[in-house]
């Protein structure tokens, strides 16, 4: 019988046009889901400060809205648009649209990370968002979880100790 | 086998105390408990070990398995845009190892023939089929005709359907040699039950297999050259299995690509692009159907044999549903054996006399549409309204060559737990095993399977239709 021939193991980390297709809207998505969160807790601990109630909320909320590209349709409530519901707007869309950019691209340990975050974001009771306070703590848990998504790429790709630029390079091209 | 006396009064109070479901009179075989109602001998450490856990002790185990399955991305979307983890059911299901062992060697004798059989049809001159079934498929491509694929396999990773009837007998329903997908929910089921549901498993010596190893070998077999480049093409990240596509893609050690990273360079062969250099593919893996549509030239390259493809191109012919009818015949001819398993009994439309009887009984048949996949295109009639049946009638009767008639099969059902409820359920459930075969001929067909759970409302259990995962374990 012949001998099996070998495979070769060395070419899962090829730098393909769809990885960094992938690698560019993975890095998108979970900056622009980070940013929603910063801007949002940002919003509603102003508001808190200034010592204004839910009128003055709403129409904090309505602006950040606006300035992130969310149309508001009638009555919709702007913070569920925020923090749930717009397709590319949200909070919760972008941590979705990363984690699916994750999977193709990224370590099985930085996809956990990204679904950590979500799992822990989507057991939040969404009545809780007309609360100022749980608000800001959604915002807060994701900004947290976010952190640990950094680390996770940080661990798992790269390595904990500084690489050199040729280590990186050859990392990623091996 | 004889149920001991001592093993049966155990039994008997495992089924009263976890409240298992109560068999209807003359119902199909439930393969966790003996025809008396009482837990199977194979079942009883399982049965206990969940007993102990108690309904309250199950639920956190699967709410804590739910979250392992979200938490890995261990899903099968239904919508591009939704993701959906893989529902499963985490009480194993249990094949002892000999009634495995006929199994798999019926799985593989009928992977041997079905391969003999496409290059027999593409290059040699086949006649056990037809003509005007093959030529009547749209499945056979004439234009392959006279090509020899690598090594002479078409086939190389296969998936069979098959059904439990009782007593260690398995029917096949159908078998799948395009891009059968599965085997990752195959492994992850049985890693996790595993690891998650210790208590299941501490008093079982589950069967090991290294699927990765196989899959290796049977890649590297297949290219002359001694490091061959091999990469797996995706339909992308929006697929309903891409869970699968990266899992094997990582398991495998080989580059995941979808289309848009390849192109067929001025040589000929098929080239993947890279930001540090362009390389040539030696094999594709494919995990999509339409590869001119994926990869432009594709075909081409694979017809003047710059490219390897698994599973080749053509193997759909042997796919087709009313081909089925004429695997047992393949495997006499090709390998002068009876077949080992059997296979639902089947008929074809054509002939006259068979329209009549198919006509005359299709309350008690099941129809398939010809090409018809993942549960598309199966109607039941016995579990349908029996509206249906006149329209189905007039349908087959205008295109005959666009069905087949199938028995209705009184096939097994398994225990599921409902953690929402707190109980459990029988459901119907058939296995999907796997095989592969490598350049030098071998087959080899991995222990145990997938098994998916139909819903609680039908037979069709295609995760596609709204089916579950169960882990299989075959045991010694």
């Amino acid at each position: 019988m012949t001998e099996p021939r070998s495979v070769s193991l060395a070419q899962d980390r090829w730098i393909t046009d769809s990885r960094v297709y992938n690698l560019i809207w993975l890095g998108r998505w979970l900056e622009r889901a980070e940013n929603i969160a910063r801007v949002t807790n940002a919003a509603v601990l102003r508001v808190e400060r200034d010592g204004g109630g839910a009128a003055a909320l709403d129409a904090a909320l309505r602006t950040l809205a606006a300035s992130l590209g969310i149309i508001l349709v009638d009555d919709a409530d702007p913070a569920q648009e925020i923090m749930l519901r717009n397709e590319s707007s949200s909070i919760l869309q972008c941590l979705r649209n990363a984690r699916s950019n994750a999977t193709q691209v990224a370590p099985v340990e930085v996809v956990r990370a990204i679904c950590d975050v979500i799992l822990a974001y989507e057991a939040v009771d969404p009545a809780s968002f007309d609360s100022p306070r749980q608000l800001s703590e959604a915002a807060a848990g994701v900004m947290a979880g976010l952190i640990g998504v950094g680390q996770s790429v940080e661990d798992t790709w790269f390595g904990r100790e500084a690489l050199t630029e040729e280590e990186i390079y050859h990392r990623f091209a091996q | 086998m004889p149920r001991p006396r001592a093993a049966s009064r155990k039994a008997d109070v495992l089924t009263s105390t976890l409240d298992l479901p109560r068999p209807a009179a003359d119902g199909p075989v439930r393969e966790y408990v003996d025809a008396d109602g009482a837990v199977h001998p194979m079942y009883q450490n399982l049965m206990s070990a969940a007993q102990q856990l108690g309904p309250q002790g199950l639920r956190e185990r699967w709410r804590r398995a739910k979250r392992d399955v979200d938490v890995n991305a261990f899903s099968f979307l239904l919508d591009p845009k939704t993701f959906r983890s893989t529902p499963t059911d985490w009480i194993p299901r249990i094949i002892h190892k000999d009634e495995w062992d006929r199994i798999g060697a019926g799985v593989e004798q009928r992977l041997k023939a079905l391969n003999m059989f496409l290059l027999d049809l593409y290059c040699g001159t086949q006649t056990i089929v037809p003509d005007d079934v093959i030529y009547s498929s749209q499945f056979f491509y004439p234009d392959y005709q006279g090509f020899r694929p690598a090594k002479d396999v078409f086939v190389h990773v296969y998936g069979i359907d098959l059904v439990h009837v009782g007593g260690g007998s398995y029917v096949i329903l159908e078998d799948n040699l395009r891009i059968p997908s599965g085997i990752s929910y195959q492994l992850k089921a049985v890693e996790i039950s595993q690891r998650l549901f210790p208590e299941f498993a501490s008093a079982y010596q589950v069967v090991p297999y290294d699927i990765a190893a196989a899959y290796r070998r049977m890649l590297g077999s297949l290219c002359d050259s001694e490091d061959p480049t091999c990469v797996l093409l995706t339909d992308g990240k929006y697929g309903a299995a891409f869970f699968e596509h990266r899992y094997l893609s990582d398991l495998l050690g080989i580059p995941l690509v979808d289309g848009s990273d390849l192109y067929i360079g001025v040589d000929g062969r098929v080239w993947v692009k890279k930001l540090d250099g362009d390389a040539a593919v030696d094999l594709i893996y494919r995990r999509v159907e339409d590869l001119e549509i994926f990869v432009p030239g594709l075909t081409e390259a694979y017809l003047q044999r710059k490219v390897i493809l698994v599973n080749g191109m053509g193997t759909s012919a042997a796919d087709d549903k009313l081909v089925f009818l004429w695997v047992p015949e393949m495997i006499r001819h090709y390998l002068g054996e009876e077949p080992i398993l059997e296979q639902a009994k089947s008929y074809d439309l054509i002939d006259q006399e068979t329209m009549r009887y198919v006509l005359g009984n299709l309350d008690e048949l099941v129809l398939k549409v010809r090409q018809g996949y993942g549960g598309l295109g199966v109607y039941i009639l016995p579990d349908m309204d029996p509206s249906y049946r006149s329209r189905l009638a007039r349908q087959i009767i205008e295109e005959p060559r666009g069905y087949i008639a199938q028995e209705t099969i009184d096939f097994s059902k398994h225990v599921i737990f409902d953690d929402e409820t707190k109980t459990f359920e029988d459901r119907y459930v058939d296995l999907r095993v796997f095989a592969i075969q490598n350049g030098h001929g071998e087959t080899q067909a991995f222990p145990g399977g997938l098994t998916r759970v139909a819903r609680s409302d039908g037979r069709i259990t295609n995760n596609s239709s709204g089916g579950l995962c169960k882990p299989t374990w075959v045991v010694r």
